[in-house]
């Protein structure tokens, strides 16, 4: 009795404690200079996420402290099929070179693996061009012109963090609209404009991150601005990984896409194309703590002739083998498309 | 206090979501509960008529409490779907062992003296039950539902993960978007309502007690309370 009302009063006390945590973190950075607003709201948030993130991580610090001493390089990843396999292609050619390296993949949401390469407990985790400008850098104007994104943060992180952006991929895994091929035909759906007329009679199943805070920016707000409409009968809100579950369940009749999903095509879907030019370009590059890059120069080169290789079509088939039916772990993925590439002996 | 200002507006922005999220949090918090009352009180009773066979079905609904509710969310969502139903199932699953348990323990412990008093009296097996046993029990019955109730108002912030809707929307939205604002037009009402929760059931827990009277049942930390609460 007695201890099940404490834990009671226990679980209120620590969402309380949350909540003041997360209320404390942020004065500081409304009250800090305009330039390093930024920094200081991803370092409150480092508190508040940093815990879960230490108690995997608890080696890695040790071992990265020392990283400008020839430390090991530890390469991370976001928990999505794609962040994993381009971690672990890094991780693969790294090794292949002679650098130490430890894998610390499938760690959360882009405010965990930022803070944790901030602090030194990740070397390096490929990260999304429009991510650092909506999520991280949450800049107000970014540039819809590919290039341009990529300088515009690149420049920032360096100024902000210390962190340097080496090349992009040649992909764009931006957002799109995924539909079932019975809702295309039926309404005759081709591109987005056609899709915002008749949004009123469909059920839409998005992550969290296309409807939240940067929605006006990058996501359903943004949408209902560029094209007019996109008011859908129904907004369901599901986790990231069970969008398509929803369409091919029969409860949605539209989703978010990130356009290189391999469930795209794996599951029969259509993509509806962005003819008003609404979303962010999303290009994967590594970014790497600078400490790291002056210990290691060679990793530079390595990891440009990787990003190289990667074309939309290719991530998207290597996304499938491991979210598909085949269900390959990541690692075995990376390393046999490094070595069809000559990447990897 | 700036973040919580800032809380307000995007709730008030986005007020058609929110009282959304509202009804969801609350309705699957009302119904994991109601099921658990219902089925578990009656179950409880049985249990506590029988000896030691009880604790196979003790334990087995105690299993609920066991598995971590996000495990159970997704466990049940390639046999369920999506949505409201299967992350109402999880939770029911995570408020009944709280009922079931706190109901058989109140009745096993209901003085043997008193029972054999009643008896003595006359009074039928459900006349005992329903006028003695159960209202001495109820303090303890209660503790259960207060209880399951805090479990089931903090964990319904797992639904979104299944698309059940719920607070929990805006605390992921939050945290997968790097906003903390919106991450507390989520938390504050979760927090508190669990709170309210401890709060009014714990009230009806100190009035139900027999040997309170007056004022002293209401006061917070009376000498009662602290006896029954043990």
């Amino acid at each position: 009795m007695k201890s099940k009302s404490l834990a009671g009063l226990v679980l209120t006390a620590l969402l309380v404690l949350t909540m003041a945590l997360v209320a404390c973190g942020d004065p500081t950075a409304t009250t800090a200079p305009a330039a390093t607003t930024a920094a200081a709201a991803t370092t409150a948030a480092a508190a508040t996420t940093a815990a879960p993130a230490a108690t995997t991580a608890a080696p890695a610090g040790a071992t990265t402290a020392a990283a400008g001493a020839k430390g090991k390089v530890v390469v991370g990843s976001k928990d999505f099929a794609e962040s994993i396999i381009i971690g672990e292609m890094y991780a693969a050619v790294l090794e292949a070179a002679g650098i130490p390296v430890e894998r610390k993949m499938n760690l959360g949401a882009t405010p965990i693996v930022q803070a944790a390469l901030v602090k030194g407990d990740l070397s390096l985790y490929p990260e999304y061009t429009g991510t650092g400008a909506g999520v991280v850098l949450k800049l107000t104007s970014p540039s819809n012109n590919p290039k341009a994104l990529y300088d515009q943060v690149a420049s920032e992180y360096t100024k902000q963090f210390k962190l340097t952006w080496l090349d992009p991929a040649p992909f764009n895994d931006t957002n799109g609209i995924a539909i079932s091929k019975t809702v295309a035909d039926k309404y005759k759906l081709k591109t987005l404009s056609d899709l915002s007329a008749v949004a009123k009679d469909l059920r839409f199943a998005t992550n969290p991150e296309f409807v939240g805070d940067r929605s006006a920016l990058d996501g359903l707000g943004s949408l209902q601005k560029t094209y007019g409409g996109f008011q859908f009968k129904e907004v369901v809100q599901v986790d990231i990984k069970l969008r398509y579950k929803s369409i091919v369940d029969g409860k949605a009749d539209a989703c978010v896409a990130f356009t290189t999903d391999g469930e795209i095509a794996g599951y029969g879907l259509v993509a509806l194309d962005d003819d008003k030019n609404n979303f962010l370009p999303y290009q994967s590059a590594p970014v790497v703590r600078e400490d790291i890059l002056a210990a290691y120069p060679n990793m530079k080169d390595l990891l440009n002739k990787v990003s190289a290789k990667i074309t939309g079509e290719k991530i998207s088939a290597l996304n499938w083998k491991v979210v598909g039916p085949e269900k390959k772990e990541a690692v075995d993925v990376a390393k046999e498309f490094l070595k069809s590439e000559g990447l990897l002996k | 206090m700036d973040i919580f200002q800032q809380a307000l507006t995007y709730a008030q922005e986005h007020s058609e979501q929110f009282w959304k999220a509202t009804g969801e949090h609350l309705g699957l918090s009302f119904f994991a509960l109601a099921i658990a009352i219902v089925t578990c009180i009656p179950l409880g009773i049985l249990t506590s008529r029988f000896g030691r066979g009880a604790r196979v079905i003790i334990n087995a609904v105690g299993i609920g409490r066991v598995i971590p509710s996000v495990a159970v969310l997704l466990a049940l969502y390639p046999v369920l779907g999506l949505g409201f139903t299967p992350a109402l199932i999880a939770l029911t699953l995570l408020a009944l062992p709280p009922v079931l348990i706190n109901t058989d323990a109140g009745l096993r412990g209901v003085d043997p003296a008193i029972r054999e008093a009643a008896q003595g009296m006359g009074l039928t097996w459900f006349g005992r039950l329903w006028q003695i046993e159960f209202p001495l029990a109820l303090p303890i019955i209660i503790g259960g539902i207060r209880t399951a109730s805090v479990e089931v108002i903090a964990s319904a912030t797992l639904a979104t993960f299944i698309g059940g809707g719920g607070y929990g929307d805006f605390i992921l939205q939050g945290l997968a978007g790097n906003s903390n604002k919106v991450l507390l037009v989520g938390a504050i009402p979760v927090a508190a309502l669990a709170f309210l929760a401890e709060v009014l059931l714990g009230t009806l827990q100190r009035l139900v007690s027999p040997g309170t009277s007056g004022i002293a049942r209401l006061l917070p930390f009376g000498r009662n309370n602290l006896v029954r609460r043990a």
